[in-house]
Formats: structure tokens, C-alpha cells, sequence
């Protein structure tokens, strides 16, 4: 049974803070200069609660869909940072902190966006690669599911009040995306997940540096590998969809894999930043919506979180 | 070189001569030993992506993605240590 993608809608906050101010508020450590060269223009930073986001997401992808909240199996919610399942009120005693801890966010979208029919479970503890997890995982539970056709992922980060906007020479924005996934789906087949995990690089306060040494090698073994288990090569891809990590960093790292810079799509790289877990599916959207894809054409999604995962989509257009 | 019929010391010896120059340990006559620690000695992520490159030239195939982390890529001694099981079959 093939699963597709059928609809991908997403949120970005309006309000975009200059890289100036961000060094001047001391959420960057490196100089503005340095993540300009790097394609950064600035992070996209929400006013209200981070649940509005995926609302918003989820929203869109209802209206845009024209699928009805009632006829969705399955929704899989997903946040690369802890700190995003917020909660909607203060605690003030221990039996309301109790009561916090239970908190989901993907509840409370089942239950605002009217998802009646729909089992929830959510995707976590994989930073930047969750919403590709998620995906996977709701994939996987459609391909196995006879009475299930269809599936909404959703994921939703907003950094902080106070929390750095800069990880390892990348600028950090809010944002949030909701996919649609239906068996059958006529286009965005998905040809296939896989994802790597590097337990070694669980302690992200001392392992910066080796991280950063160890990724490209491992970055492009895990695609290489990849590929070649779903019997396919790099130049049979027709576009990369990156996760909005610096352009030097996708120079290097399309330099070892073999890839023309003209086959990925980092349009996004400088209005968005990197929103997390939102980055590659995002992209495909908009690379779809500027005809950077045309039927049948092949596509990878990949992503990397710190911590160490990495994962990576196919998707035949 | 192939490291088919190369004994250990051939193989740290060749693995020295590459990183030596690179790491700034000078023109190849550095101090840069088998033991030391390669990421402490300044190697950086287009360094070890080199460094890949050499040794699966070396072994004449690419290293499994599982084998392919930093605990194996500390030090020379660590990176003969796994190019000889690969060599030989067994699990580094």
C-alpha cells in the first residue's frame, strides 16, 4: 500500500528580529557578519504561545485540504525542543504541576481542531528530525493499518524567552508544520524513510566539537548508505529538500555527496532560518508551489538534530 | 596505499604522513603520535572528512555507517585498529 503526501501547510511568525538585535539581545554567539555570509537574514520569532502555531498549521492544512476533521485516522504530534509543550495555565499546586505533566499539546489540537475519529500518539526525543519521524511512523501505522487512510502530522517548536537563537553557526526560528498523509495519495509518493542515531553525541554540552567534525562524514555515509538501499542514486535525485542549516555548511556537504548546488533547494534559508523540525517538509512545499518539482521526479528530505540524528525522506513527485 | 597486505605500523605510518601536514604538525616531519587525540590536535570537520576519504581509499571500500564514529576516528592507532578488522572481517 503506497502513502503519500497530500497536503502540506505551515506557520512562520511574522515578526522577523535582525541578526543585530539578536547579538545585541546576546542570543548569538557568533558575529553578525559571519551568519549573514552564512545566508541568515534574521529569525522568525512568535508573540503568543507556541500551540497557536500548530493550530495555525493544522488549520490550513484542514481548509486547504478540504478534508474533513472527522475522516482522519490518525495524528502524530512531535516537537524537536522539550520546552515547546507548554503549558495553559500556571500550576500554583503541586495536584495543578501533577496535572501539567500529563499536558499535550496534540490532545488539545484533537480536541480544537474537532479530530473526532482520530487516535493521537506523538513523536518525540529527536530534536530537529521529529516531524520526519513522525512521518515515518505515521507511514508505517497507515501501511499497517487496513481500516486507517488517513494521517496528520503536526510539529510546532517556538524557542524561548532568553534561549539562544544560534546553534553551531545556524540561526533559529519559530515555526510549525502540519502534513497530510493518505494512502493512495496520487502524488508525493513516499519511496521511503530511514534515520541513524549517534548515542555518542547525547551530552550536546561537551560533544560540540566533535559533532562538528564527525558531520559530514557521517552525513554523507547515511545518505549514501540510504540511497543505496532504496536502490537509487545520488544522481537520480531530481531536488535535495535541506534542513535550513548555514549554505557553507550544504556547500561542503553537496561538494562530498556529488551534488550540484542547482539541485537544492535553499531558497528558504534566509526568510525562514531554521525553524526546526519544520525545515525540509517546508521546503518541499514551497519547492513544489515554485515548480522546482515536476511529476514524477525524485526528491530527498533530509534533516539532522542535535544530539545526534539524522534522518531523510524519498519522495517521487 | 592498499591496505590488503599493510602491517599496522605501515598503515599508522601512512595514516601519520597525511594528518601530519594537515594539522599543522609540519610538513610531515611533526610529532604527531599514533595515540594522540586527532579532534585535541585541531582536526576539523573538512579534515575528517579527508581522513574518511583516505581510509576507504585505503581499505578500497566504503566504512559501514555504524563503524563510521568518533570513538573510532580519535587517533591514528584507533583508526589502524579498524581499518585491520575491516580487513580481516572481524567487528571493529
Amino acid at each position: 500500500v503506497s502513502v503519500g503526501i497530500a497536503a502540506i501547510e505551515y506557520a512562520v511568525p511574522e515578526w522577523v528580529v535582525s541578526l543585530e538585535e539578536l547579538r545585541e539581545r546576546g542570543l548569538l554567539e557568533s558575529d553578525v557578519a559571519v551568519l549573514r555570509r552564512f545566508g541568515f537574514q534574521g529569525a522568525r520569532v512568535a508573540r503568543g504561545p507556541v500551540f497557536d502555531l500548530a493550530r495555525t498549521a493544522l488549520d490550513r492544512l484542514l481548509a486547504a485540504s478540504g478534508v474533513a476533521p472527522h475522516t482522519i485516522d490518525l495524528l502524530v504530534s512531535t516537537t524537536a525542543l522539550n520546552s515547546s509543550v507548554e503549558l495553559p495555565r500556571v500550576c500554583e499546586t503541586a495536584s495543578e504541576r501533577y496535572r501539567a505533566l500529563c499536558t499535550s499539546f496534540g490532545q488539545r489540537l484533537l480536541s480544537d481542531c474537532a479530530l473526532d475519529g482520530a487516535v493521537h500518539l506523538g513523536v518525540g526525543a529527536v530534536s530537529c528530525t521529529s516531524l520526519l519521524a513522525a512521518m515515518r511512523t505515521a507511514a508505517a501505522l497507515l501501511e499497517t493499518t487496513p481500516e486507517w487512510s488517513r494521517a496528520v502530522c503536526v510539529t510546532a517548536d517556538a524557542v524561548p524567552d532568553g534561549v539562544a537563537r544560534e546553534v553551531i553557526y545556524n540561526v533559529v526560528s519559530d515555526g510549525a508544520c502540519a502534513v497530510l498523509l493518505e494512502k493512495g495519495s496520487p502524488r508525493n509518493e513516499l519511496v521511503g524513510f530511514w534515520q541513524a542515531s549517534r548515542g555518542f553525541f547525547w551530552d550536546t554540552w561537551t560533544t560540540a566539537d566533535t559533532l562538528v567534525a564527525n558531520y559530514f562524514p557521517v552525513s554523507r555515509r547515511f545518505v549514501l548508505d540510504g540511497l543505496r538501499a532504496h536502490g537509487v542514486r545520488m544522481a537520480d535525485v531530481d531536488l535535495v529538500l535541506p534542513h535550513n542549516v548555514s549554505l557553507s555548511s550544504w556547500t561542503v556537504l553537496a561538494k562530498s555527496l556529488d551534488l550540484p548546488l542547482e539541485k537544492l533547494f535553499a531558497d528558504n534559508l534566509g526568510s525562514y532560518a531554521h525553524t526546526l523540525s519544520a525545515d525540509s517538509v517546508v521546503n518541499l512545499r514551497d519547492a513544489i508551489d515554485a515548480g522546482r518539482l515536476r511529476p514524477d521526479q525524485l526528491a530527498l528530505l533530509f534533516s539532522f538534530g542535535l544530539g545526534g540524528h539524522w534522518a531523510a525522506a524519498l519522495v517521487r513527485h | 596505499m592498499a591496505a590488503v597486505q599493510a602491517s599496522r605500523a605501515e598503515i599508522e605510518g601512512d595514516l601519520l604522513s597525511f594528518l601530519r601536514p594537515r594539522l599543522g604538525a609540519g610538513n610531515g616531519a611533526g610529532t604527531l603520535a599514533s595515540g594522540e587525540d586527532l579532534f585535541a590536535a585541531g582536526l576539523d570537520s573538512a579534515g575528517t572528512l579527508e581522513l574518511v576519504d583516505r581510509v576507504e581509499a585505503m581499505l578500497g571500500t566504503p566504512i559501514p555507517m555504524r563503524l563510521l564514529t568518533p570513538a573510532n576516528f580519535t587517533s591514528v592507532a584507533r583508526i589502524a585498529d579498524l581499518v585491520l578488522a575491516l580487513r580481516d572481517g572481524g567487528a571493529a
